[in-house]
């Protein structure tokens, strides 16, 4: 069962990637949920998501420190990072690469692109 | 005093001082001199003796007066009428004796060689008592014509001079006047006068004739004669018995015809001139050491005036430079030297006074930078703060727009009767409205990108990645980001770039932006047709051209399509929809690259944008491009 973590410390943010990947769940697919980025880092070592979308901006940790442990400092194999993140600079981008993510999306995004994206990842077909 | 006179004065008393040390140290040489060759000093006082004789002798004559007839004896008053101006010469200078006859035991013939060419010859016949004389040929006869013998005469050396008596008529001879001196004590005396040297003059027969002194024994007057005698003078140094060392310095007094006739010696007692010497020497000495203290002294004293003050000055100036503190101004100015303290005094107080307003000023200044940066930190904070703040709520609306167009396109379509006009319709209009408030979501965050870009871009803010680019790829990358655009549009897109295109240093992202945002316009305004993008190498340019079929631009907006929210259309097809930033964003790119950006267009027919990139940039705006 493919699982795939919802980590943004925004409520309606939170509630917007459910209701938008809950159509995966035909799917088989599980969808957790994290508040800040300490929680997010537990529930990923903890249950090892195929999928994560992973807010930069969130207390606690920021998602760039998130991403660099599970990919880098302490990695968990097997774990697709997608940043999102309301900075659009170059920099931004690039700290995201260093941190070890596989993409990078900027808000406000199209759910109809996350959802295509996500199935790709997931290796679900349309 | 002035400077000016106070360095002549200066100057010259420095001028004299190696002359005044010159003189002391000549005199000193001469005195060390002497000191070495006393007989020297000696020496020269015989040569003075020796003159001296020789200017004072016709001091000392005696008369003697012969006649061929008779002898008798002639007075004074008998020659006072005679013709011969010797004769009257010899009366008139010289003291008259009467009447010495002399004689001598032989006979005496002789010649005698005067000046010039004149000579004289007598016979002397002492037995007879006559005198007989050849002729003649001149009377007058110079002084010093002499007959000295040690026989005719006694142990007195005497001179003579012999003079022709001639009658009124100057015809006839009739006599002989000789005059005699004498060399004997008074003479001496004369000559000698207070000196406590030895004064002696002996005659060729070794037989002391006269001294100053007291009588020399006779071991002194032998060894004074033995260094007679000799050609030369010169001076010797004796021992006298019973007397003493002496220093003895002699010289002929007469010679006649070669011959020595007498010699005239000094004689002086060695330690008392050589004390003598000695204390010259030393009187000298002190005489030189003080004189060049003295001198030394007023010329420092001089020298002072000056350098002391000037010194002075520096010091005071040298202080300002490490302390600032300020140099004084004189209570009185007396010279140049006051003067220049006085502006030096002025000129520090100025600086203190000037430097008290920059302190002022800096403070103010440091006090507006903060400020400033302050601003700037806001500004930044608030920009950061408007992107994040802004997104969120805008993702929210975004994506909740979206949700519901899903939910009504997908499930309400599915669960609700379609069939049933008013519900098809209301579903329509969910999925329509839903649509409407994606897009408008989506322009707000456009506009919103576009505003912070730009924002950024004015204030300097943005961080520009200047690197080699292969702009072909770039041109790809624009393409294939504005691609599902264009296909949903139906619109073709294609793009012109050699191979071997140069590449250039620029910030690839900027780039790409601009060309995606040329390709969107182009996209935005055709509605039918192909864009095409070309890019091309000229000698010193890389040109880009976007060129599309669309509605193009009028004249008159052609020149303001990149002022910031202008845009064409906007009035005429309201549905156009675009932020009126981006040509300007695009133009701060292209410009921050030394490039240019313009527009060319035909109304109806279509629009060209195109920017060029110098090929030679060097990284950063302001600097020289380089090439």
């Amino acid at each position: 069962m493919p699982k795939i973590l919802i980590a943004d410390d925004e409520v309606n943010i939170r509630l917007l990637l459910q209701m938008t990947l809950e159509r995966l769940n035909d799917a088989g697919v599980e969808l957790l949920v994290a508040e800040n980025g300490v929680e997010a880092l537990r529930q990923i070592r903890a249950h090892k998501p195929e999928l994560v979308f992973l807010d930069v901006m969130m207390p606690e940790m920021s998602g760039y420190e998130v991403c660099s442990m599970v990919k880098k400092t302490n990695p968990v194999p097997g774990v697709a990072i997608i940043l999102l993140t309301a900075k659009g600079q170059d920099a931004d981008y690039q700290a995201g690469m260093n941190a070890g993510a596989d993409q990078y999306l900027t808000k406000p995004f199209d759910p109809d692109v996350l959802l295509v994206t996500a199935k790709k990842i997931l290796g679900l077909s349309d | 005093m002035r400077i000016r006179p106070r360095i002549l004065v200066g100057s010259l008393s420095i001028a004299l001082l190696p002359m005044l040390v010159l003189l002391l140290a000549l005199q000193i040489v001469a005195l060390v001199q002497q000191n070495i060759n006393i007989g020297n000093s000696l020496q020269d006082s015989v040569a003075r003796l020796k003159d001296d004789f020789s200017r004072d002798m016709d001091k000392y004559q005696n008369f003697v007066y012969f006649t061929s007839r008779s002898i008798k004896n002639f007075g004074r008053n008998d020659l006072r009428d005679l013709t011969d101006p010797a004769i009257s010469f010899m009366f008139n200078k010289l003291r008259l004796t009467t009447l010495e006859l002399t004689y001598g035991p032989e006979v005496l013939s002789r010649k005698l060689n005067m000046n010039n060419d004149f000579s004289l010859e007598y016979i002397l016949d002492s037995e007879k008592a006559k005198f007989y004389w050849n002729q003649m040929d001149d009377p007058l006869m110079p002084w010093y014509a002499t007959l000295s013998t040690p026989d005719l005469v006694s142990n007195i050396f005497v001179m003579r001079h012999i003079a022709v008596i001639y009658n009124s008529g100057l015809a006839e001879k009739v006599g002989l006047v000789v005059a005699t001196m004498p060399i004997d004590n008074i003479y001496m005396t004369d000559l000698v006068g207070t000196s406590q040297d030895l004064i002696a003059v002996v005659n060729v027969g070794g037989i002391l004739i006269s001294s100053s002194q007291w009588p020399l024994q006779p071991e002194a007057i032998s060894k004074m004669h033995r260094a007679f005698g000799r050609k030369r003078a010169g001076y010797e140094q004796l021992n006298i018995p019973g007397k003493g060392d002496y220093y003895f310095a002699f010289d002929s007094l007469f010679r006649e015809k070669g011959k020595d006739i007498a010699d005239i010696g000094i004689l002086v007692r060695g330690d008392e001139f050589r004390q003598l010497m000695t204390t010259n020497l030393i009187v000298s000495l002190i005489l030189f050491i003080v004189i060049s203290a003295a001198a030394t002294l007023v010329a420092l004293s001089f020298s002072n005036r000056l350098t002391v003050p000037l010194l002075d000055l520096r010091a005071m100036v040298l202080n300002f430079q490490r302390n600032l503190e300020m140099i004084p101004r004189p209570s009185r100015i007396q010279d140049e030297i006051d003067e220049l303290q006085d502006g030096f005094g002025r000129m520090t107080e100025s600086i203190w006074n000037y430097q008290e307003s920059l302190v002022e000023y800096s403070q103010n200044l440091n006090e507006s930078n903060r400020k400033l940066q302050e601003l700037d930190r806001l500004k930044t904070e608030f920009l950061n703060s408007v992107a994040h703040e802004v997104r969120t709520p805008l993702t929210s609306m975004v994506g909740f727009a979206r949700l519901i167009e899903r939910f009504a396109q997908d499930d309400l379509r599915q669960f609700l009767p379609q069939d049933v006009p008013k519900v098809a319709k209301t579903v329509n209009n969910i999925v329509g409205n839903a649509q409407i408030i994606f897009e408008e979501g989506m322009r707000l965050t456009d506009l919103l990108n576009d505003f912070l870009d730009l924002a950024k871009i004015e204030s300097g803010k943005v961080e520009w990645k200047m690197e080699m680019t292969n702009l072909r790829t770039a041109a790809e990358h624009a393409l294939i980001s504005v691609k599902p655009m264009f296909e949903k549009k139906g619109l073709q897109v294609e793009l012109i770039a050699g191979k071997d295109l140069p590449n250039i240093v620029c910030d690839k992202n900027k780039i790409i932006q601009v060309l995606i945002n040329l390709l969107s316009n182009a996209a935005k305004f055709t509605d039918q047709g192909k864009v095409v993008c070309d890019i091309q190498a000229t000698g010193s340019e890389l040109l880009f051209s976007v060129s599309d079929t669309g509605i193009g631009i009028s004249p008159d907006n052609l020149g303001r399509i990149f002022e910031k929210f202008k845009q064409v259309g906007e009035i005429v097809f309201k549905d156009i929809k675009g932020t009126g930033l981006g040509l300007a964003i695009c133009k701060e790119i292209v410009e921050y690259h030394r490039g240019r950006i313009w527009a060319e267009s035909e109304y109806g027919k279509g629009t060209t944008v195109s920017f060029a990139l110098p090929l030679a940039f060097s990284v950063g705006r302001g600097e020289e491009k380089a090439g």
